[in-house]
C-alpha cells in the first residue's frame, strides 16, 4: 500500500503556483508600469 | 518603431504568451493529479516530480542560456545580447527558487530529510546564489555599458557550473537519483509517466519564453528611460 504522504504533495503543487503566478504578476505589473512612463514621457 | 513601441510589443506578447502557458500548466496539474498512474512505493509525493523535475531544466536552461549570450555580448558588444541575458536570469531564479522548494517538500517523506549538503544539491544552491549576485550586481552597477561587461563575466562563470551540476551525481556519492531522462540510455520511466513530464517540461519552457519576453520589454523600456539605448 502506498505511503500516506499526499500533504506533501499538495504542498509543492500550491507553493508553485503561488511563486509562478505571484512573480508572472508582479513582473506584468512592472513592465506595464515601465512602458506607460516611457510613452508618457515629453520629449525636449 | 521606436524603442517605446517595441518595449510595448514585447510586453504585450510575452503576456499573451504566459496567459497561455499559465492555463496550460493549469491542464498539467489536472494531467498530474488526474491522469498519471500512482508510483507504490512513494506514493502521492512522487507526484511532484511533474513540478520539480520540469523547474529544474527550465532554470538549467535559463541559466546556461544566460552564460552563452554573456560570452557572446563580450565578444559582439551587442546591447541586446545583455538585455536577453538579464531577463533570462532574473526567470532563472523565479524557476530555481520553485526547484529549491519543491525539492526539499519532495525529500522530506522520501529521504526523511529536508536537505543534505550533497554534491547536487550543493551545487544547485550555489549556482542559484551566483545568479542572485548576479542580478544583485546589475542593481548595484548603474552605468550601462559597465553593468553589462562585469554581469557577463559572472554569466559565463555560472554558464560553467552547469555540466557539472548533470554529471554531479555520476561523479559523487549522493542521495539524489540518477536522471532517468536525459542520459545516454532510453528513458526508464512508465510512458504515462514520461507523457505528463515532458508535457510538464513544454509547457514551463513556453512560460520561460513568456516570462523572458516580458522582462526582456521591462529591459527595453528601461533602457530607453536611461537613454542608453542608442549606446551599442
Amino acid at each position: 500500500m502506498p505511503p500516506d504522504n499526499g500533504g506533501y504533495m499538495v504542498a509543492a503543487y500550491v507553493v508553485t503556483a503561488l511563486i509562478l503566478v505571484g512573480y508572472a504578476l508582479g513582473l506584468w505589473r512592472r513592465a506595464r508600469k515601465a512602458t506607460r512612463e516611457g510613452s508618457t514621457r515629453v520629449s525636449p | 518603431m521606436s524603442g517605446a513601441a517595441s518595449a510595448r510589443a514585447f510586453v504585450r506578447g510575452g503576456t499573451a504568451i504566459t496567459l497561455v502557458a499559465l492555463l496550460a500548466l493549469a491542464g498539467v496539474y489536472v494531467l498530474a493529479l488526474g491522469f498519471t498512474p500512482l508510483e507504490a512505493r512513494q506514493g502521492l509525493a512522487q507526484k511532484i516530480f511533474y513540478l520539480h523535475v520540469p523547474a529544474a531544466w527550465s532554470a538549467l536552461l535559463a541559466y546556461s542560456l544566460v552564460g552563452l549570450c554573456s560570452g557572446l555580448y563580450l565578444w559582439l558588444n551587442d546591447r541586446r545580447l545583455d538585455r536577453f541575458a538579464a531577463s533570462s536570469a532574473e526567470v532563472g531564479v523565479a524557476f530555481g527558487v520553485v526547484m529549491l522548494t519543491t525539492g526539499p517538500i519532495w525529500a522530506k517523506p522520501i529521504w526523511g530529510t529536508w536537505w543534505t549538503w550533497d554534491a547536487r544539491l550543493t551545487l544547485t544552491l550555489f549556482l542559484f546564489f551566483l545568479f542572485v549576485g548576479y542580478l544583485a550586481l546589475r542593481a548595484a552597477l548603474h552605468d550601462p555599458s559597465e553593468r553589462a561587461r562585469f554581469s557577463a563575466v559572472v554569466g559565463v562563470l555560472g554558464l560553467l557550473l552547469v555540466p557539472f551540476i548533470h554529471l554531479s551525481v555520476y561523479l559523487f556519492r549522493t542521495l539524489h537519483p540518477q536522471p532517468v531522462v536525459l542520459k545516454p540510455s532510453a528513458p526508464s520511466l512508465p510512458p504515462e509517466m514520461l507523457r505528463t513530464l515532458l508535457i510538464s517540461a513544454l509547457v514551463f519552457v513556453m512560460l520561460y519564453v513568456g516570462l523572458v519576453t516580458i522582462r526582456y520589454g521591462l529591459a527595453l523600456a528601461e533602457d530607453e528611460r536611461e537613454g542608453s539605448l542608442d549606446a551599442a
